[in-house]
């Protein structure tokens, strides 16, 4: 039997897909066709449904061995009750994998849907075929054309995603080109009948196309093999964990102190920084560490050049600079004269944070220049920009200038929101790699994760947990 | 004492003094401390541990031995001594199977070490800031068994408190490689002991800087615990 990893990389580079149970009008299985289509799956697509020979202009087959030649991966659409079957004859067809999209096994806490995922797993095996689900929706791969919802993202990227859970993979999917963020490989794994999250962690460890990797998990199967797969993993990439589950339960009666303090949330914490991986809680926490990870670029420094407008917003900036454990950056004093020379001299602070006052929304020039001062500055490391224009003119102006800026200076910027500032503008930061976060407090944490995994072997647990 | 034994019996706990035994047979510094049965032992014991001395009530059948006033500390003479021996007997009811004759570790910091497990995990240690109010302060940390040298030093800096091992008020610093390798041994007995359901060494305390478990309770998982 092939290796998992050699498994894996198979089912994301399928000659063929066959979708078993593919209805005919538009019910919810009808998205995994629209998803392939939309997404431009270039190989065959079979649709197997007995009671019709043709959906939507493709021939339709009535079982998997009628298909004329070979299928790499099948999408398994049938009720639980019928599934065995099509499990058998995929085997004998030589199916290298299938997604079980629905549900009704081991999770309904049934005696019967143990024995019927059991048999699944059991026959699946027989014929060194690997399935991911129940109650998963497959494999998503920009690159070639793999996709299990329509409309999402087509940009392929660094990003990995291992998801227990199918919308939430969507939303991401939708939201990323807004965010600059491209897929190399996502799968939405369900309930881990066969293929676990630790597969595909190691399977994205060694993946060329990925570099930065996030999941979201509800349960572990097996805790010893996962710690094991996120150590191996996270000594070559980032893996941005989002783990939900974690209120206090269990250690209810316990005779010790040990045995009363281990929820298991603490015991997930211990575990994330033993192996390594990067903690995050909620969905923007998530969105915004996959931008920054995927984003900044290699040996950030922690010095930081506060610029904005608003002087509530600089301030406050700089406070989530100290509190991230980052630094402001003591600027030079040829950056202090030129400043001097373009910030008007009244409400105005130029040190950093340089608060540049309103008339620079008047005047787009001011945050232009003072941002070409502070990347030129040898002191500083980065670039945080809070800043908006009083017309889409002079957005456009400053969002045109500030991409020209940073390539040409090649140190990190981030751009934080002004409310009113057009998403069409932000997309186009995100798009040339310039990260733009909705609040500064928000940027100085991604970007304090991202500085603290760089430099993750000289700080070795260096922060405390709390 | 071996534990497989006690195991058999179907014992789901240790006394203090078997737990240390078992405890300091996989290389884990305990106090010094001598079990007694009767009064007539207790001159000699309390020479050999000399004064100043901690005397406890002592059994598997015996939790919460400070609220039932079964600890009795800075014991300096031997009608100290007598004193103390007569009035835990008396509070133990007739509950244990002996009187503890214990070295006084003197300190002020207080540590916790421990063992759990987990249901997805394994067997996990703790560390952190031990003593009455362990679990007031909450300030402890996991790790999942086996440890790497690593794991336990990333334990000691993983707390609030973590400043308490360095040289406070005074004080010493905590000998950091003695505290890894009990962490590390701790972890070694979740691994190697399935029966082995919870380690409470609390407190732990470190005078002159060495870390020494000054209580220590073993858990044992029962057959149905096993499953």
């Amino acid at each position: 039997m092939k290796g998992t990893i050699t498994r894996i990389d198979e089912l994301f580079n399928p000659r063929s897909v066959a979708i078993v149970g593919l209805p005919r009008g538009l019910k919810v299985g009808k998205l995994f066709l629209m998803a392939l289509l939309d997404q431009g799956f270039n190989g065959p697509i079979y649709p197997v449904n007995p009671k019709t020979d043709d959906i939507d202009g493709l021939k339709s087959y009535p079982d998997i061995k009628s298909i004329p030649g070979p299928v790499d991966l099948a999408i398994i659409l049938v009720p639980h009750a019928y599934t065995l079957p099509v499990i058998k004859e995929c085997g004998e067809k030589g199916v290298k994998g299938a997604v079980l999209f629905t549900a009704g096994y081991k999770e309904t806490g049934t005696a019967e849907g143990k024995a019927l995922e059991d048999e699944l797993v059991k026959t699946a095996a027989a014929f060194g075929m690997r399935l991911i689900g129940p109650n998963g929706m497959g494999l998503y791969c920009p690159k070639t054309g793999l996709s299990f919802f329509p409309r999402l993202s087509k940009k392929a990227g660094p990003v990995g995603i291992i998801s227990h859970s199918g919308s939430l993979t969507n939303i991401l999917g939708y939201i990323a080109p807004q965010k600059g963020i491209g897929f190399s490989k996502v799968v939405s794994l369900g309930n881990e009948c066969d293929l676990t999250c630790a597969d595909f962690l190691l399977y994205l460890k060694d993946d060329v196309d990925t570099k930065v990797i996030a999941t979201y998990t509800e349960g572990i199967k097996d805790g010893g093999l996962f710690l094991d797969a996120l150590k191996k993993t996270s000594a070559e990439k980032p893996v941005i964990l989002w783990k939900v589950g974690l209120t206090p339960e269990g250690s209810t009666a316990a005779a010790s102190h040990t045995g009363a303090l281990a929820g298991s949330a603490d015991i997930w914490k211990g575990m994330v920084r033993q192996g390594g991986g990067i903690p995050v809680a909620g969905f923007e926490e998530w969105l915004d560490s996959i931008m920054a990870f995927s984003m900044l670029p290699q040996r950030l420094g922690k010095r930081m050049a506060v610029i904005s407008g608003p002087g509530g917003l600089a301030v406050s900036a700089a406070e989530a600079c100290g509190s991230e454990g980052l630094q402001m950056a003591d600027l030079s004093d040829d950056s202090a004269s030129g400043l001097a020379q373009i910030v008007p001299e009244t409400g105005t602070s130029l040190k950093n944070p340089i608060d540049i006052g309103l008339t620079a929304s008047f005047d787009i020039s001011i945050y232009i220049e003072s941002a070409r001062i502070a990347s030129e500055d040898p002191g500083v490391d980065a670039v945080v920009l809070i800043g908006i224009g009083l017309d889409e003119a002079s957005n456009t102006t400053y969002t045109d200038s500030i991409i020209g800026l940073q390539k040409a200076s090649g140190k990190p910027f981030m751009m934080i929101n002004i409310p009113g500032f057009d998403p069409e503008l932000s997309k186009r930061f995100c798009e040339a790699g310039i990260p733009f976060f909705d609040s500064a407090e928000r940027a100085m944490k991604s970007y304090s994760r991202v500085y603290q995994y760089q430099n993750r072997s000289n700080n070795h647990g260096g922060t405390n947990e709390h | 004492m071996n534990i497989d034994t006690l195991i058999n019996e179907g014992r789901t706990s240790l006394s203090e003094h078997e737990s240390k035994m078992f405890l300091s047979s996989r290389g884990i510094p305990v106090t010094r401390e001598i079990l007694i049965q009767n009064r007539d032992q207790l001159a000699s014991a309390a020479n050999d541990i000399g004064y100043p001395l901690v005397i406890k009530g002592c059994g598997h059948d015996i939790l919460h031995k400070t609220e039932k006033d079964l600890v009795k500390t800075d014991i300096r003479n031997q009608d100290e001594a007598d004193e103390a021996f007569k009035d835990i007997i008396e509070n133990m009811e007739g509950a244990g199977t002996g009187v503890l004759v214990q070295e006084m570790i003197q300190g002020k910091r207080e540590l916790v070490a421990g063992l759990t497990r987990d249901a997805q995990f394994g067997p996990c240690v703790m560390f952190g800031i031990g003593g009455i109010f362990t679990e007031i302060l909450e300030d402890v940390c996991f790790r999942v068994a086996p440890l790497t040298r690593e794991d336990a030093f990333s334990m000691m800096k993983s707390i609030r408190g973590s400043n308490i091992l360095g040289a406070v008020r005074g004080m010493p610093p905590v000998d950091l490689e003695a505290l890894a390798d009990m962490l590390i041994a701790i972890g070694r007995i979740g691994i190697d002991y399935d029966r082995v359901k919870e380690i409470d060494l609390n407190p732990i305390k470190v005078p002159d800087g060495s870390p020494v478990a000054v209580d220590g309770l073993i858990v044992l998982a029962t057959e149905i615990d096993m499953g």
